[in-house]
């Protein structure tokens, strides 16, 4: 397969496959996987707690190596990268956003912002600077020195984001973003990721939350480590958040 | 109660295998901390009042006297000792000169008759009890294992003496034909019962070995002996042996002729100085008191026993540095697991007896290990004056000793236990469950400045201010590691620009107790090293642990397993840099505070920057080893493992 081809999309799985023991104790937490997300493309997986959503979103950032099938990111092999590669992958061409935010406790919102950045090896100015536009662009930018225990949970989830995307990295993938947030830090993230969607950023959200999968071009649905289902949603659920939370919003 | 006792059991069993590189090192520090406390414990009994107990145990004599008639004070042998002896100052002889002065025993002046007369008016002197002797004693020239020594060779008779009567350690006493070495003497000279020993041409057996209180052990017996003095030809060293009184006698000579040994027992042994005053003529007879062979003998043991002291001490040190990090490094762990039981029902006590038993568990395996390897080592170190009895017969390791090790190791486990308990305790079950134990410190413009640094840098940097406290005791570590080095680089380097001895002078082959202070200091630092490498490995695996997620975070972001480790490793060689460099001048401050040489040589520098670099290498080397296991754990796993 041609991998440079003009239509190759971002994210290619074949076959994708990720097993965990041995014997009778086999679990198949991934099962024989195709998948493709084209660039700009925002997916959502659905699916209940232990069907595999999150060790595929694993798989997809190189976070965890499959056990069988094929996998491109851009044009890459992942699955045959080496530790350094899928270290470089993660740098550059992902960005995470945890459940559990994952944020370094001792370091303030621009600091776990930049880590990324100099990480990729950008000066220290550059990253300062890229870290307060991001937390700008969160609505951050006043609590940019405000340490991950002062912020409330949405505020965490929205500084998550900005590390996220601190390398300009053509996925950014989520795993239950807002399953620690209430209903309108859901809301503020959900916009947060309607406007990055709009913007061109290729998305793939993990969540049970059918609210947030409806804010996607496409919607999966995921059992038993298999696909069962997709739905493509005509144009997303952009400009319609607002409704589906009940609230006024302003677009 | 028995299926609390197997679900305690199964608690254990889950974590000793869910976490076996941890259970390992935790064993290993507390093995080698009570290596260092069974090392301590055996070398206690060895500097415990070793005179003391030779003295109880041969009725030491409270004055020895023997006739001296050409000493080189009195000058009638018109020559004076070699420059630069190196016998001990501190016995005295009645004209109170330094170092004994006896010089061509019985070389001249004075006959047999005269000699015996005088000796025998000190045997009914007032305030004297008992004596034994006079015994004839003769200077041969002792050839045995390629070596060529001076003896001084008692006559004895075959049965025991009320009065100094040497304890023999192995073989027999005196019997006719066969001769018996002190101790320290024999072992200086490598000879053992059975052997045969030539005195001035003849050759005997050796039939035993036996200690002494009477006169300083070898190379001090008799220190400054003009072996020919029309040649002036001296002997730094002389040992003791004893044989029948009818070879003593045949081998005295013409030019070495037959002196004695007289030994008197007083009614109140703190009167020696008194009667010797008293009964002193000026030069005919030479008196030494048994403080003054106290003297000579804690002189002799002074190095050794100074070094035993700041070695045990720096080993006590490094040691309780090694159970701060173990204990420290477990905490955040256990705290987060204790949590997790709480949340699924375990009561309190439950918890604790579960964290009890594994670290009980892992205490009593290090402190048997411990106590093995410090059996195995203190004989190594744990005999210091061969001519003393100390703790001869008795085994370096006591029962009581064995009490106070097991002790440590329950109160270890006892300790390690009980604070993340309460600590859990005090804590609700979802912040136990949710947060890091400790919420690590700050430091903004550390972390400003790591920003400026390579990844590993940055990395290293930010980790080591996470944990001040750990790194404090890195630095304290390093420091003890390197400041004993340094202090042995400098003794030895002090001990080659020594004179050497003159060509004219029947010399020591080998100084013992210089022997006895290096074999110390090289067990001492093997210790000491092998316990700093124990603590760079276990500081490193509670950094590793403790910082596995924002370890993970990295990892997540896109750091190498490479970054990762070589920031694990960075963060201890941050605080070992300067503890290298603290070393050098306290490893030589050391040196100059327990009085080895008031002039402190300073190593060569080629030596220092190769330890230096050396002890760096081995760090940042030995701690790459927790490092890597670590960082090679998939993110994902660190990530997750925060809640698990």
């Amino acid at each position: 397969m041609n991998s440079n081809g003009a239509d190759f999309p971002l994210v290619r799985a074949r076959g994708l496959r990720k097993e965990y023991g041995s014997g009778e104790g086999l679990v198949r937490a991934v099962d024989e996987i195709d998948l493709d997300v084209a660039t700009g493309e925002a997916v959502a997986i659905m699916g209940p707690s232990g069907c595999g959503k999150s060790t595929l979103l694993h798989l997809l950032g190189g976070l965890d190596r499959p056990t069988a099938g094929e996998l491109w990111l851009a044009g890459r092999r992942v699955e045959k990268l080496s530790e350094r590669g899928l270290a470089q992958l993660r740098r550059l061409d992902v960005g995470f956003v945890f459940q559990a935010f994952h944020l370094i406790d001792e370091l303030t919102a621009q600091e776990n912002v930049e880590l990324p950045a100099l990480l990729a090896g950008r000066s220290p100015r550059q990253a300062r600077r890229s870290a307060r536009e991001l937390l700008e662009q969160v609505g951050l930018a006043d609590r940019a020195d405000h340490l991950p225990s002062a912020l409330s949970g949405g505020q965490r989830q929205r500084v998550a984001v900005a590390r996220a995307l601190a390398n300009e990295p053509k996925l950014v993938l989520a795993d239950e973003p807002t399953g620690n947030l209430d209903s309108a830090a859901t809301l503020e993230l959900l916009r947060l990721f309607d406007a990055l969607h709009a913007a061109g950023l290729t998305l793939v959200v993990v969540t049970h939350d059918e609210r947030i999968a409806a804010t996607a071009d496409r919607m999966i649905s995921m059992r038993d480590g298999a696909f069962v289902d997709e739905t493509r949603l005509v144009g997303g659920s952009r400009g319609q958040l607002g409704s589906l939370f009940g609230v006024e919003l302003e677009v | 109660m028995l299926g609390r006792t197997l679900l305690v059991l199964r608690l254990v069993a889950a974590s000793l295998r869910r976490r076996p590189v941890e259970a390992v090192v935790t064993v290993v520090a507390i093995a080698a901390t009570t290596t260092t406390l069974t090392l301590g414990l055996a070398l206690h009994g060895v500097t415990d009042h070793p005179y003391e107990t030779t003295r109880a145990m041969t009725s030491g004599p409270d004055i020895v006297v023997m006739p001296t008639t050409a000493s080189p004070a009195s000058g009638s042998s018109g020559s004076s000792g070699p420059s630069g002896s190196s016998g001990p100052s501190g016995s005295s002889g009645s004209s109170g000169s330094s170092g004994p002065t006896i010089s061509g025993p019985g070389t001249g002046s004075g006959s047999h008759v005269n000699l015996l007369a005088s000796l025998d008016g000190l045997i009914h002197a007032p305030g004297v009890v008992a004596h034994s002797g006079p015994y004839p004693v003769s200077y041969p020239t002792m050839r045995v294992n390629g070596s060529k020594v001076l003896a001084v060779a008692e006559g004895r008779t075959t049965r025991g003496a009320k009065v100094d009567q040497p304890y023999v350690t192995a073989g027999t006493w005196v019997r006719a034909g066969g001769v018996v070495i002190e101790r320290s003497f024999a072992e200086e000279l490598n000879i053992g019962v059975g052997d045969r020993v030539t005195l001035d041409g003849r050759s005997f057996p050796v039939v035993g070995i036996a200690v002494t209180a009477a006169v300083p052990p070898y190379p001090y017996t008799v220190t400054g002996v003009a072996i020919d003095n029309l040649n002036n030809v001296w002997s730094q060293a002389t040992g003791l042996i004893w044989t029948t009184k009818p070879i003593a006698r045949s081998l005295a000579t013409s030019s070495v002729p037959l002196s004695y040994m007289l030994n008197l027992k007083l009614a109140n042994p703190q009167h020696a100085s008194a009667f010797i005053a008293a009964h002193s003529d000026g030069n005919s007879l030479y008196f030494e008191s048994w403080q003054d062979v106290r003297r000579v003998e804690s002189q002799q043991m002074l190095p050794f026993q100074r070094g035993l002291l700041i070695g045990s001490a720096l080993l006590d040190l490094l040691a309780i540095a090694s159970l701060a990090v173990i204990v420290g490094g477990r905490l955040a762990e256990r705290t987060r697991r204790v949590g997790l039981l709480k949340a699924v029902g375990a009561t309190p006590r439950l918890v604790a007896g579960a964290l009890l038993f594994e670290y009980l568990t892992l205490a009593l395996l290090g402190a048997a290990l411990g106590l093995l390897v410090g059996w195995l080592v203190a004989p190594l170190i744990a005999n210091p004056g061969a001519g003393l009895v100390g703790s001869v017969g008795a085994p370096p390791v006591t029962l009581s000793d064995v009490g106070w090790i097991v002790g440590l190791a329950i109160a270890v486990a006892g300790l390690a236990a009980w604070i993340p308990s309460v600590r859990a305790a005090r804590t609700s079950t979802t912040s136990a469950l949710a947060d890091s134990a400790r919420i690590p410190k700050r430091r903004p413009l550390l972390i400003e400045a790591a920003s400026h640094l390579p990844m590993q840098l940055l990395l290293g940097l930010r980790l080591a201010a996470r944990r001040p406290r750990r790194m404090v005791l890195t630095l304290v570590s390093v420091t003890i590691t390197m400041t004993t080095i340094v202090a042995v680089l400098a003794i030895h380097a002090h001990e080659s620009q020594a004179a050497p001895i003159p060509a004219s002078v029947f010399a020591i082959p080998v100084n013992p107790n210089t022997r006895n202070t290096d074999a110390v200091l090289l067990v001492l630092t093997v210790v000491l090293v092998f316990l700093s490498i124990v603590n760079a490995v276990v500081i490193t695996w509670a950094t590793s642990v403790d910082s596995r997620q924002p370890l993970g975070i990295a990892r997540a972001l896109g750091a190498t397993t490479r970054q990762v480790s070589a920031g694990l490793s960075t963060a201890l060689l941050i605080p070992s840099l300067p503890g290298v460099i603290a070393g050098i001048p306290l490893g030589l401050l050391l040196v100059k505070a327990a009085g080895h040489g008031s002039n402190v040589t300073v190593p060569s520098a080629l030596w220092l920057a190769a330890v230096s670099v050396g002890i760096l290498l081995a760090i940042g080397g030995l701690s790459s080893i927790p490092a890597r296991i670590q960082a090679r754990r998939s993110p994902l796993d660190a990530l997750q493992s925060e809640f698990t």
